[in-house]
Formats: C-alpha cells, sequence, structure tokens
C-alpha cells in the first residue's frame, strides 16, 4: 500500500499536467468534477477541471462527481509512474469508473 | 412494452422483438453516443423503455435504482457492462450473447498470421510509398528475395488460451495442415487433441512457434504474463499475434523486441490505449500489423448476437426458459 502522502504527490502531478499548453487546450470547455476512490486507503480526493486548468485535490467526496475513479493506490501510482496503462488496469478490474464514455476517454489524456 | 435497443441490432432480431413489445431502436453506431450510468438512465426515461440491450453502453447501479426494468440484454460475450449484483437484488433478467464473435475474433487472427506470413502490409506500404522502381533484373532479383514469406502449413502456431476463439483458430489451422501447440491450464491434452492441438507448458510453446497467439481472458491471474522474460523465449523468426487484451502482454517489452528486431513481427488488434488512432506507435514499425480493435467488427456478428438475444428473450417472454442468463437466480424470483 502506498502512503497517503504518495498519493497526493502523484495526484499534484497529474494537475501540473494542465501547465503544459497541449494539454490544456485539450480540455476547452471542458467543466466536470473528479473524484478518486482509494479502496486501500479508504479515502477520496476530488478536483474540478474548469476553465483549462484543474484545481487543487482535496480530501473528502462529493455527493455527486461527474467523473469517479475507484481503484487502489499501488495502481494509480503504476498508472502514473508505472507505465501502467488505465485500459489494462480496467480491463483486469484493478480500476472501476463511472461517468460518460467521452469524459472517461478525455480523463485518458491525463493517465 | 418498450425496449430500448442501442445495440447493432439485425432486422431479423428486430421482428422477433416486435412481436412481443414496441422497439425503440438507436444503433450506438448511428447516434455515435455511448451512454454510461446516469445517461443510460436518462435516455430509458426518455423513451418511457422498461426493458433495453445495450453493447457498448454501461448499465451501473444507478440505471437498476432509477427504473423497474423488465430484463435488459448485453450484446456482448459477457455482460462485462452490466452491475449483474444490481440487477438480481432488483431481480431484472441480464440477458447477453456468449460466442458471438468468436468466428470472426478466429478469422482475423488467421488474416494477421497470413499477413504477417506474407509480409503482406509491409508489402502493399512499400509499393505506396512511390521509392520501388524496378529497372533491371538485379533490382527486381532484391525486391523478390526482400518480400520472401512463409506458409502457414510449414509454421508451428502456439495458441495461448484454447476457449472458445482459441479452439476455432486451431480448427482453421488444421485446412492449413498446421502443427498446433497449446497452453491452458483449464483445457485437457484430450480436449486439445480434438481440434488437433498438442498440449504444452509455456515455455516449449513459446520457444518453438512461429506464431504465438494469445486468446486468454484479461483478469488479476493472465495480467501480462507474456512479459521480457516470456517474449525472449520466442525466436527472432516468430511473430506474435495478439486479437485478445493487451493487459495479457507487457506492451513495452513487445515493442522493444520488435523495435530491436529480437522479434520478427506481430500483428495487433488490441492496444493499451485505445481507441486505436494514426499516433499509435506501433505504426511505425514495418514488421508489424496494425488493427483498431475490429476482431469482432463484423456483420455477422451483429447478426449472431441479435438472434442469440432476441431468441433468448422471446423465450423468457413466451415463459420458457433462457439460454444465457447472467443471473438464472432471479427467474425464481419471478415466478
Amino acid at each position: 500500500m502506498v502512503t497517503k502522502d504518495k498519493i497526493l504527490e502523484v495526484l499534484e502531478g497529474v494537475r501540473g499536467q494542465f501547465e503544459d499548453p497541449a494539454t490544456k487546450s485539450k480540455f476547452k470547455g471542458f467543466d466536470r468534477t473528479l473524484q478518486f476512490l482509494f479502496t486501500d486507503l479508504k479515502t477520496s480526493f476530488y478536483t474540478r477541471i474548469h476553465d483549462e486548468t484543474m484545481d487543487p485535490f482535496t480530501e473528502g467526496e462529493l455527493e455527486k462527481p461527474n467523473l469517479l475513479v475507484t481503484t487502489d493506490s499501488e495502481t494509480l501510482v503504476g498508472i502514473m509512474e508505472g507505465g501502467l496503462s488505465p485500459l489494462d488496469a480496467y480491463s483486469v478490474g484493478k480500476l472501476k469508473a463511472k461517468g460518460s464514455m467521452s469524459d472517461l476517454m478525455k480523463l485518458q489524456i491525463l493517465m | 412494452m418498450r425496449v430500448l435497443i442501442t445495440a447493432s441490432f439485425h432486422e431479423e432480431g428486430l421482428k422477433l422483438l416486435r412481436q412481443h413489445a414496441t422497439v425503440i431502436h438507436e444503433d450506438w453506431r448511428n447516434t455515435g453516443r455511448v451512454l454510461w450510468g446516469e445517461e443510460l438512465l436518462e435516455k430509458l426515461k426518455e423513451d418511457e423503455a422498461d426493458a433495453a440491450i445495450i453493447e457498448a453502453d454501461a448499465a451501473t447501479e444507478e440505471v437498476f435504482e432509477g427504473t423497474t426494468l423488465k430484463f435488459i440484454g448485453c450484446a456482448r460475450d459477457s455482460p462485462k457492462e452490466i452491475d449483474v449484483d444490481a440487477a438480481t437484488a432488483k431481480g431484472v433478467p441480464v440477458f447477453y450473447a456468449p460466442g458471438r464473435n468468436a468466428d470472426s475474433v478466429a478469422d482475423l487472427t488467421i488474416l494477421l498470421m497470413l499477413a504477417q506470413a506474407r509480409k503482406l502490409i509491409q508489402t502493399d506500404r512499400l509499393l505506396k510509398s512511390g521509392i520501388i522502381q524496378i529497372d533491371d533484373a538485379g533490382e527486381f532479383a532484391k525486391l523478390h528475395e526482400s518480400l520472401k514469406g512463409n506458409e502457414l502449413g510449414r509454421s508451428t502456431v502456439g495458441i495461448i488460451g484454447l476457449g472458445q476463439i482459441g479452439v476455432r483458430v486451431a480448427k482453421r489451422l488444421q485446412g492449413f495442415e498446421t502443427r498446433v501447440l497449446f497452453f491452458d491450464p483449464n483445457v485437457s491434452a484430450v480436449k486439445g487433441k480434438e481440434v488437433g492441438a498438442e498440449k504444452v507448458e509455456l515455455e516449449p510453446l513459446m520457444r518453438q512457434a512461429d506464431f504465438v497467439t494469445l486468446h486468454t481472458r484479461a483478469t488479476p491471474e493472465t495480467f501480462r504474463m507474456i512479459g521480457q522474460e516470456q517474449l525472449s523465449w520466442m525466436k527472432p523468426t516468430a511473430h506474435l499475434i495478439n486479437t485478445a487484451r493487451s493487459a495479457i502482454i507487457d506492451e513495452d517489452a513487445l515493442f522493444e523486441a520488435l523495435q530491436e528486431g529480437r522479434l520478427a513481427g506481430a500483428g495487433l488488434d488490441v492496444f493499451s490505449r485505445e481507441p486505436v488512432d494514426s499516433n499509435n506507435r506501433f505504426l511505425a514499425l514495418d514488421n508489424v500489423t496494425v488493427t483498431p480493435h475490429i476482431g469482432g467488427n463484423t456483420s455477422d456478428v451483429v447478426y449472431r448476437q441479435s438472434m442469440i438475444l432476441a431468441a433468448d428473450i422471446d423465450r423468457f417472454l413466451k415463459g420458457e426458459i433462457p439460454k444465457y442468463l447472467a443471473n438464472p437466480e432471479v427467474l425464481k424470483s419471478l415466478k
């Protein structure tokens, strides 16, 4: 299991991708809330993507996030740092996602 | 009853269902919309549908919480995108279409093997590039030699996973008189013999095969079962075919092996990043045939999935026992 601090660092890395103008432009007009639920850490972090930026992650749960990604801490680290693809993680049940298919495809840009 | 069908569905299947219900058919391939969770719930409410047949959509818990569906069908080999537990809790029968695409995927697998064996795509690309100008016999001989291929009949094919698709691949290879090996801990040697395949362990299969073809499901057990080590067992003249799932293989290790010529080539229909577009890194390799997950993309699959589901739903609505229910326990509560 990965520590909460490590997860925050990884999530900050996700957010950092919005510094890239190419990434920003892909999220033009996109306004969605996103929540990661970590089953092993028994906690969630949420953010909002809007105006081609991503808000800092906050620990806690939104009542109704537009996108909900349920996974474990090691899988997220594997995706962000270990070359694991979200699709592969999804295929073997290491990751579950809720939300619109189009939004989830957009999210793949960041992972 | 009103049935919303967002799956691709053949007219013959629609006709059968129209005997029982008003059918709203909005094929996702025509609408370009894939409805997940709440989007599907909203659509069902909007259409006042009390039953559904989906293909690319996802029926999550909220769909069952927010509706009183009489049944739901999934035009896929397994009802992966349906929350079967939530459906069962609400007493909703879940139909699916096992084996709907096995023949099509097996066809594509053979096609990829042949394409690799005969350098089909490489040859086509070369000629279309406009750089080939044959002015003398020497140039012709050189080109001819560079495009020399192999027959499937004199090759050894290793099938990993002898399920519905693997079996069909083996049967097709019997027509080529190919030597076929298989690795599948869940299938007996006797069963393999029925389709002309010899049961072996994974390592000898990888070492002996001229073509290794993957046909296992993606599960935590099969996750990256083919990694750098397993790829290193393959002959440098061998090809890898993957029409199953990318999660079975370490894609980075495969890419490196192909790039460095440690493997002769690959035929790939599934990738860790999908949908596949022109940015796919394997397109840069001349020794790879790339297709964008089209294994089951045939009109025959549409026909088969339609008829499997329509016939089973017809049986169910007539009070008979359906064949392909993911949650047969709901039948008791319906009685």
